[in-house]
């Protein structure tokens, strides 16, 4: 090979510096945004002051085995406050980023996917925050360990779960916005041919995941509603909230199974051209089978769940 | 070369910048000779590579040859690239060019190329990526398949005529 053609082949120095500035800034913010913390399982909580128990000796044994048998008020609202406090110092944190990524923007030193990301961020820790706010209303209004379960009744007067349940629904209505925008950027790489249709599905697969959940959501609010109205008994509220998951569960089941099967026939395609090998193909069968696996068995906890009497 | 690559699942971001200076050069050298010199395609090609590392390394777990996984990446950002849109028709001649190296120079040769290399079963393809764009020759690809030379030379033989049935209709008579 000449020398002029050895030239041609050598990288900008220019491009080099962006991409390594582009880089090192994406891996800075990966750093800074993990994702946030999630309230931990309340049995494991208990299970972990029974351990805390376990260490303290006979005295923190007895407090431990307080906390499991007796209303507990102060050490509730302590931890819902420390909870609370740590959820909102991490927003705040978030707010903060966002507002450095906009000036940032705005000086056109960052990318519409870094907004996007920090936007995300936020919108995780500003659900976070206020779920944790109500926790703690509710731990002080009533002493007790906050419900999510349809049938709950209210605590001093407010309706915790179904405000619990408003504050998803912002969530996942803010998610689907910010999922619509990375949709369009894998359109305009999948136009360009740098992204392959089956992440361009893939994504459409997370946004019928999504439109499941919002739609679950929007159900047991109305469940709550008509539960706090009289309309249904506890054991009904809770038999509605379950069939509107599971509902859910097979609808995202069904939405996974049209795209894999879409992606099948695209890997048939591939693999007749000679453009695909026999492994590959293997290996989108396989993904088509489980998703046919997973539809069923959804549909049938679905069919068990409506078999079962009301009570 | 040697790369110092660590093993847990996310590397530092040191690291990071270290393996991307010590291998960028030497990607997009890859991809440019792939498709003849454009230097706004090598460039796109090149940095969708890298994101892509940065999307699956942290969760994946840095592989044990990253060079070769982000050469693997770019090939294949390639192929999709030249797959989606038919090539101009070239001259005979301009074909014959690509043994020599006109596909590092010539982007339209390079498209063909790529167009009907993706149109071929993945073991002629790469024998003929290595034959046509690393200019190979057949001693050294004998060695690293553990084959005669003019076992090579055979599959050699029918990989091109599988390429040019591939490129017949892109030929100009």
């Amino acid at each position: 090979m000449n020398h002029t053609l050895s030239q041609a082949h050598v990288a900008d120095p220019d491009f080099v510096r962006y991409l390594g500035w582009q880089l090192e800034h994406e891996l800075r913010r990966r750093a800074r945004f993990a994702p946030p913390p999630r309230r931990p399982a309340r049995l494991l909580a208990v299970a972990a002051l029974v351990l805390a128990g376990a260490t303290l000796g006979a005295g923190g044994m007895a407090a431990a085995a307080a906390v499991q048998d007796a209303p507990h008020k102060a050490v509730r609202i302590e931890r819902a406050r420390v909870a609370a406090a740590a959820a909102v110092e991490r927003q705040r944190f978030f707010e903060a980023a966002w507002q450095e990524t906009m000036r940032l923007r705005a000086d056109a030193m960052t990318s519409d996917s870094e907004v996007h990301a920090v936007e995300a961020a936020l919108g995780a820790a500003t659900t976070e925050a206020r779920l944790r706010i109500l926790d703690l209303e509710e731990v002080e209004a009533g002493g007790q360990e906050p419900s999510d379960a349809l049938s709950a009744p209210r605590v001093g007067g407010r309706d915790f779960v179904g405000e619990r349940l408003a504050v998803r629904l912002a969530d996942l209505a803010g998610a689907n916005t910010l999922l619509d925008a990375r949709m369009q950027r894998a359109r305009e790489l999948h136009e360009a041919g740098f992204a392959s249709a089956a992440e361009v599905q893939a994504l459409e697969q997370e946004r019928s995941t999504l439109a499941g959940s919002f739609h679950a959501l929007e159900a047991s609010a109305g469940i709550r509603g008509q539960f706090l109205a009289g309309a249904l008994s506890p054991q009904q509220a809770e038999r509605e909230g379950a069939l509107a998951r599971s509902l859910a569960h097979l609808e995202a089941a069904a939405a996974a199974e049209t795209g894999a099967r879409a992606a099948l026939q695209a890997a048939q395609a591939l693999y007749a051209a000679g453009a695909l090998g026999a492994a590959e193909l293997r290996a989108s069968e396989r993904t088509a089978r489980e998703a046919e696996a997973a539809r069923r068995l959804s549909e049938l906890d679905l069919r068990l769940l409506e078999s079962l009497p009301p009570r | 070369m040697s790369y110092s690559v660590r093993s847990e699942r996310v590397s530092p971001a040191e690291d990071w910048l270290d393996l991307y200076r010590a291998t960028v050069g030497d990607l997009y050298g890859y991809v440019s000779r792939r498709c003849g010199g454009q230097r706004a395609l090598a460039e796109d090609v090149v940095q969708e590579t890298w994101l892509r590392a940065l999307a699956s390394w942290p969760s994946a777990g840095t592989p044990k040859d990253p060079p070769a996984w982000l050469k693997t990446v770019a090939r294949n950002l390639l192929l999709n690239h030249y797959r989606r849109a038919a090539p101009e028709p070239l001259a005979p001649e301009r074909l014959e060019q690509l043994r020599d190296g006109a596909a590092g120079s010539d982007p339209e040769a390079a498209a063909l190329l790529h167009w009907g290399l993706g149109r071929l079963a993945r073991g002629p393809a790469r024998l003929l990526e290595a034959f046509y764009l690393d200019q190979r020759d057949t001693a050294s690809l004998a060695a690293e398949l553990g084959l005669s030379e003019r076992a090579v030379e055979g599959r050699l033989r029918r990989a091109r005529l599988q390429l040019q049935r591939k490129l017949a209709p892109r030929i100009l008579a």
